[in-house]
């Protein structure tokens, strides 16, 4: 990213704050015609905001994978509990057949849709990496009371002409920030 | 659009629209968190009098009474042959309707992105958990021997004997347990921004409190990402499992060769019951935050109750429906004991409660919610939440009492009268869902701020031709 200056100077990070979407899109034009690319650049915002209006790289959540593989486990579980328990000790009632297909119905659905929710869950903290295990990560509290943060990683050596870009967008504050963007 | 632009007659009519809809009428987000925490942390006298009123009540009438129950044995309820379900499971079946609102509330109107819903989603779907707290206790008070629930349990042990998956008791435990953790995570995970906001607010033991809970939250692009993934595939997925919960528990009558219970409508019956219930009681327990909390008055306007009275109508109708189609069926058939059943309840000894579940479930709603100045008024709505719920209660106990008082063998017909024991644990309940539910409105946020943040950036107001229109955005 940063090709000749990288290991000659040190890259800082700033945060940009902004009170409303379009002054925000516009710094991020910005700091990308300065030649930062989107990986070295974060946003943070009290609502959702969709990439597309952000201009940001659009990409797939992995959570529905999770869903998925959670819903498979359900079934298995229940195929293992409703089929497989009976055969451990076979007890017969009543002449009843000892495996029978429509009750099972439903115990495989609900087991099937509590392993799919409960993977969705805790899909949300594996793939946002939450809580955080080790290190500082950014943030500005701010972001609470509904400004965009935009943190972005510059070499030292263009800090200055970087807030200076950024502070004719309209941004409330830029200041240096610490800790990793993970 | 700023009302100051425009003429007169028009800034008028944006003034009014401001005033009606809570999503054309922003404030600032700080303004707004400062609202909710404001009343989060309001904790004055009569809160105080009131939680320790309700803790009382629980651990005496609930809590003493089961007590009671597990050490003289099940003999202190009312429940003998032929009537083996009394009290304790039509309040199991209630609580299970209660339960029913938050997810429908709050998973459907998701799904359709109906925009009214955002500031009331979280109070709704805190009934659902704290509904099923209650239920869940039922079917262990109802074991007499509580200490032998684990036997439910499936966990392989010393004997290999397992839990019979055939039986619908096992249904029931799968799929109320489904259904709580479904919806625990479910109320969990819009929270998580909201939690951050109030971690970012708070000082002291608030604040450690937030901070595991909204365990390190910063609202990345990427943290939003997957939350809305996560909210929308639990918004479609705990729909078919709220249709469930209810179907499993009405199956434990209809799967019974009774008469009286053995109909195959059962299912759809009890969950449109459930509906009818947990919608009505949405609509009280908006008004008692709207009357007893801070700031909630800007949040919960006349258009929730308005949008919710209109739900109530048209779910009170599918119920009449459902109704009648039981009960015109039975009576057609002409069945011997089926007749006397439904004698009993139209003019019998059940005649009281059965029509009090008449009109409690269809007079009183269809002569009141077809006016939309009353269903605009918060106390008609919460007077319709505890009317609705009489007459639920009543149907309930109309199905579970009634119909097991008579059968094909004369000699063994019965009557059911609740033991003292009885009643003491199903108010207990009661109190135990307010304790609860008062408790949580102190410590989260009963708001999702960010998601009514949203619905003000997704409305604005358009004028067009002489009038000024709404326009709403697709953010979502």
């Amino acid at each position: 990213m940063y090709g000749g200056y990288q290991g000659r100077y040190e890259p800082k990070t700033f945060v940009a704050l902004y009170d409303d979407l379009d002054p925000a899109t516009q710094a991020l034009d910005v700091l990308r015609e300065m030649g930062i690319e989107d990986r070295f650049i974060q946003v943070q915002s009290g609502v959702p905001w969709r990439p597309d209006l952000l201009g940001r790289p659009a990409r797939p959540s992995a959570v529905s994978k999770y869903a998925l593989i959670g819903a498979f486990l359900g079934f298995l579980s229940a195929i293992a509990l409703y089929y497989g328990t009976p055969l451990l000790y076979p007890l017969y009632v009543g002449g009843q057949p000892l495996l029978s297909v429509p009750p099972g119905f439903i115990v495989i659905f609900e087991l099937t849709m509590l392993g799919m929710l409960i993977a969705s869950f805790l899909g949300v903290f594996f793939e946002s990496l939450l809580p955080p295990v080790v290190g500082k990560r950014v943030y500005h509290p701010e972001v609470s009371d509904g400004a965009i943060a935009i943190f972005f990683q510059v070499p030292g050596h263009l800090a200055e002409r970087v807030k200076q870009a950024l502070s004719q967008t309209g941004a409330i504050e830029i200041e240096p920030a610490e800790g990793t963007f993970l | 659009m700023h009302a100051t632009n425009l003429p007169a007659e028009l800034h008028e009519q944006v003034e009014k629209l401001r005033k009606e809809h809570l999503l054309l009428d922003p404030r600032p987000r700080e303004e707004m968190n400062r609202m909710v925490l404001e009343a989060m942390e309001d904790v004055n006298r009569e809160y105080f009098i009131v939680m320790v009123l309700l803790g009382l009540v629980t651990l005496v009438a609930l809590f003493g009474a089961w007590g009671y129950a597990m050490y003289k044995g099940l003999g202190v309820a009312g429940i003998r042959r032929p009537i083996y379900w009394g009290l304790f499971i039509v309040s199991f079946v209630f609580w299970i309707g209660i339960s029913h609102a938050g997810t429908f509330v709050s998973a459907i109107l998701r799904v359709f992105k109906a925009e009214f819903r955002r500031p009331f989603t979280r109070a709704a779907e805190l009934m659902t958990t704290f509904g099923l707290a209650g239920a869940g206790l039922f079917p262990l008070i109802h074991l007499g021997r509580t200490w032998r629930f684990y036997w439910m349990v499936p966990y392989p042990n010393q004997r290999w004997l397992w839990p019979n998956f055939h039986s619908p008791l096992v249904w029931d435990f799968l799929a109320i347990n489904t259904y709580l953790l479904g919806s625990t995570m479910y109320l969990f995970l819009p929270l998580i921004p909201d939690l951050a906001m109030a971690r970012d607010k708070s000082t002291g033991w608030r604040k450690i409190l937030y901070t595991i809970l909204s365990l390190g939250w910063r609202g990345t692009e990427e943290e939003w990402r997957h939350l809305q993934k996560a909210i929308q595939i639990f918004a479609w997925a705990i729909i078919p499992v709220m249709f469930s919960v209810h179907t499993i528990v009405s199956w434990d009558f209809a799967v019974a060769m009774k008469l009286g219970w053995h109909s195959t409508i059962f299912g759809p019956y009890f969950v449109i019951g459930a509906l009818l219930s947990g919608i009505s009681a949405v609509g009280f327990i908006l008004y008692m935050i709207r009357v007893s909390m801070k700031n909630m008055r800007y949040f919960i306007r006349a258009e929730h109750f308005d949008a919710l009275g209109k739900l109530l109508l048209i779910i009170s109708m599918s119920w009449a429906y459902f109704f009648f189609n039981e009960f015109i069926l039975e009576w057609y058939g002409g069945e011997h004991t089926v007749k006397e059943i439904l004698r009993l309840y139209t003019q019998g000894a059940v005649a009281p409660v059965w029509w009090t579940m008449v009109v409690c479930n269809i007079v009183v709603p269809w002569a009141v919610l077809w006016n939309k100045n009353w269903r605009r008024k918060p106390w008609v709505m919460a007077l319709m939440g505890v009317i609705v719920n009489i007459g639920m209660f009543a149907e309930r106990y109309v199905i579970v009492t009634g119909a097991l008082s008579r059968n094909r063998i004369p000699f063994d017909w019965g009557w059911y009268e609740p033991s003292l024991v009885e009643i003491s644990i199903a108010v207990g309940t009661f109190a135990l869902f307010f304790f609860l539910y008062g408790l949580a409105s102190r410590l989260i946020p009963l708001i999702p701020v960010w998601e009514v943040e949203e619905g003000h950036h997704a409305h604005e107001l358009k004028r067009m031709g002489k009038g000024v229109v709404v326009s709403v955005a697709e953010l979502e």
